[in-house]
């Protein structure tokens, strides 16, 4: 048994097809299932499976694999209730349930020798930062209108520096988008 | 940097886009409510 070389560092992150429909309808439609795509199904497949596997069949009393999953599920609650709201804050509980579990799995996945690491793109952790932030964007400006720009404005600060801290926590709420992104993948790709 | 190919970006969006929308979905109405009914149910023995 014999593994390839790899000619580069970098050269176990590239995209592969594995398998295509190239259909020349709709516009040149062409649907593939990439290295990507399969690991990332394996991650929520792993996450799912888990979830149902570990239940110790409803028991009251838990065993250590039902302990593991409370233990997720008491670290993600007090996330949430710390960070956003402790009563109104529970709606969101699912979709950051959700997405700190694709997360975690995809991260993990990525440590084992030879499989494919992917929040090492920068387009899934973009995609994903991009959206979490614009949707947050949205809900405060749904639930609180225009007070959201309070946001922009620290508490106690003189009414001549105004401009300019507003300008600067304008632009660090923008930056925020990208370095959430950049620090997941860069974090992955590094090479040590 | 085959990060910055831009041949796949889209094939990657979708994935990621409609496993995170199914995994919420089965988490909101299938897993999570079964950690609600459990802890429920510990409150409930231990005022018993």
């Amino acid at each position: 048994m014999t593994f390839a070389p790899l000619e580069s560092p970098l050269d176990q992150f590239e995209i592969r097809n594995l398998l295509s429909l190239d259909a020349p309808i709709l516009a040149n439609l062409q649907i593939s299932l990439t290295n990507i795509g399969l690991y990332l199904t394996i991650s929520a497949s792993i996450a799912l499976v888990l979830n149902l596997l570990a239940t110790n069949y409803n028991k009251v009393i838990a065993n250590s694999w039902s302990i593991s999953q409370e233990s997720i599920y008491a670290t993600i609650h007090s996330i949430v209730t710390n960070q956003i709201n402790a009563n109104k804050g529970q709606m969101y509980f699912p979709f950051i349930y959700a997405l700190f579990i694709f997360i975690l799995i995809n991260n993990l996945i990525g440590m084992v020798p030879y499989s494919f690491a992917s929040t090492s793109h920068f387009t899934l952790t973009f995609f994903i930062s991009f959206t979490v932030v614009l949707g947050a964007t949205i809900l405060g400006f749904q639930n609180h209108g225009l007070k959201f720009f309070s946001l922009f404005v620290p508490a106690g600060c003189p009414i001549g520096l105004l401009p300019l801290l507003v300008l600067i926590e304008f632009i660090s709420y923008l930056a925020r988008n990208v370095s959430l992104g950049l620090r997941l993948a860069a974090n992955i790709i590094r090479w040590e | 940097m085959p990060q910055l190919v831009p041949f796949y970006f889209l094939n990657q969006i979708t994935f990621a886009f409609i496993l995170l929308i199914v995994m919420i979905y089965i988490f909101s109405k299938y897993i999570l409510p079964r950690f609600v009914r459990l802890f429920n149910t510990r409150v409930f023995i231990t005022k018993l």
